[in-house]
């Protein structure tokens, strides 16, 4: 079977023996989802690409202790990816002294009307007021990904994922109250 | 059968746990909630409010374009870090195989020093003396045999 068309499992079985090949058609193939998460989790263009970088690395490096009878492919690697963010997010955090404002993120546009700005930085505010795993459950399932998946990269069980989407998407309607 | 009617907290929680894109609630939800839109205003205003919040975070949430030469830097990256483990692995893993007889000689030598043969368990602790000098500093030996 040609390499781009070999399913995840197939192409990291090559990964664990170094194939340069199959790493690229992974790439490729996980990229703009990763980098999307990872722009998602950290607000922040660099980091967002730096972040992606890491987690590709990390499959390259770690790829023998990937273990298919436990979990897809890509649910390890959104569990990676999520990893890094939480970290990177932990040091920034020691490291500055950092309102919520930055944390919500790089600047929201300026072209957008002023009302759209506004409820664009409330939402920010909220969303960086939540807790990691409520906004991680967010942003991984909002557009994304089915309940059931998102569990899987959080371990958790997908009722207790539904919970944790429940109190952020009640909180943020609170905070966006406002608004209507 | 009749499907029992669903309330309006039922439609809140549904809502907070589906987001309000009716496409992604569970199928056996879909008529129920429909039935009460069709009847409750706080169902509807529930709904606005979730809309409201969907279209905020597609608003904050639009994925950003991934970096021109992303893809390639992280192959590069990769290659070279591939390249390092195969140096490691061609050069030194040999090299470690071949110099385990002579480490593990060294070992016992020290471990029997000049005493000569003594019984298993006195080998044993002379062993792990011999390579953890500073761990076992404060172990007392069993006097050797005559």
């Amino acid at each position: 079977m040609p390499t781009a068309d070999a399913s995840d499992e197939t192409l990291m079985a090559r990964v664990r023996h170094q194939d340069r090949e199959a790493f690229a058609v992974l790439v490729e193939r996980h990229l703009d989802a990763i980098h999307a998460f990872a722009h998602r989790l950290t607000r922040n263009a660099d980091d967002a690409a730096d972040l992606t970088q890491e987690t590709f690395l990390r499959v390259w490096k770690n790829a023998r202790s990937w273990r298919p009878e436990r979990a897809r492919f890509s649910t390890w690697l959104y569990r990676i990816a999520r990893n890094l963010c939480v970290d990177a997010h932990r040091r920034r955090r020691e490291v500055e002294d950092v309102d919520p404002d930055t944390l919500a993120g790089d600047a929201p546009d300026p072209e957008a009307a002023p009302a759209n700005a506004e409820l664009r930085r409330a939402l920010e505010r909220g969303l960086a007021a939540l807790p990691e795993r409520q906004r991680t459950a967010l942003l991984l399932c909002h557009r994304g990904m089915s309940n059931r998946d998102a569990a899987a990269v959080l371990q958790v069980s997908v009722d207790a994922l539904e919970s944790l989407l429940a109190r952020a998407r009640r909180k943020l309607r609170v905070d966006l109250q406002a608004f209507r | 059968m009749t499907q029992q009617a669903m309330s309006d907290s039922d439609f809140e929680r549904l809502l907070d746990r589906h987001g309000a894109d009716s496409s992604a609630w569970p199928a056996a939800a879909q008529a129920r909630a429909a039935a009460l839109l069709a009847s409750s205003a706080a169902a509807r205003a529930n709904l606005d409010s979730a809309r409201l919040l969907d279209a905020a975070l597609d608003a904050a949430l639009a994925p950003a374009p991934t970096p021109l030469g992303l893809r390639a830097r992280i192959v590069v990256r990769a290659e070279r870090a591939g390249s390092r483990l195969g140096w490691w692995n061609a050069a030194w893993r040999p090299v470690g195989v071949a110099c385990a007889p002579l480490v593990l000689g060294f070992g016992l030598g020290v471990a029997f020093g000049l005493d000569g043969l003594e019984d298993a368990a006195d080998l044993e602790a002379r062993v792990l003396l011999a390579f953890s000098a500073s761990d076992f500093a404060d172990l007392e030996l069993p006097e050797s045999g005559p």
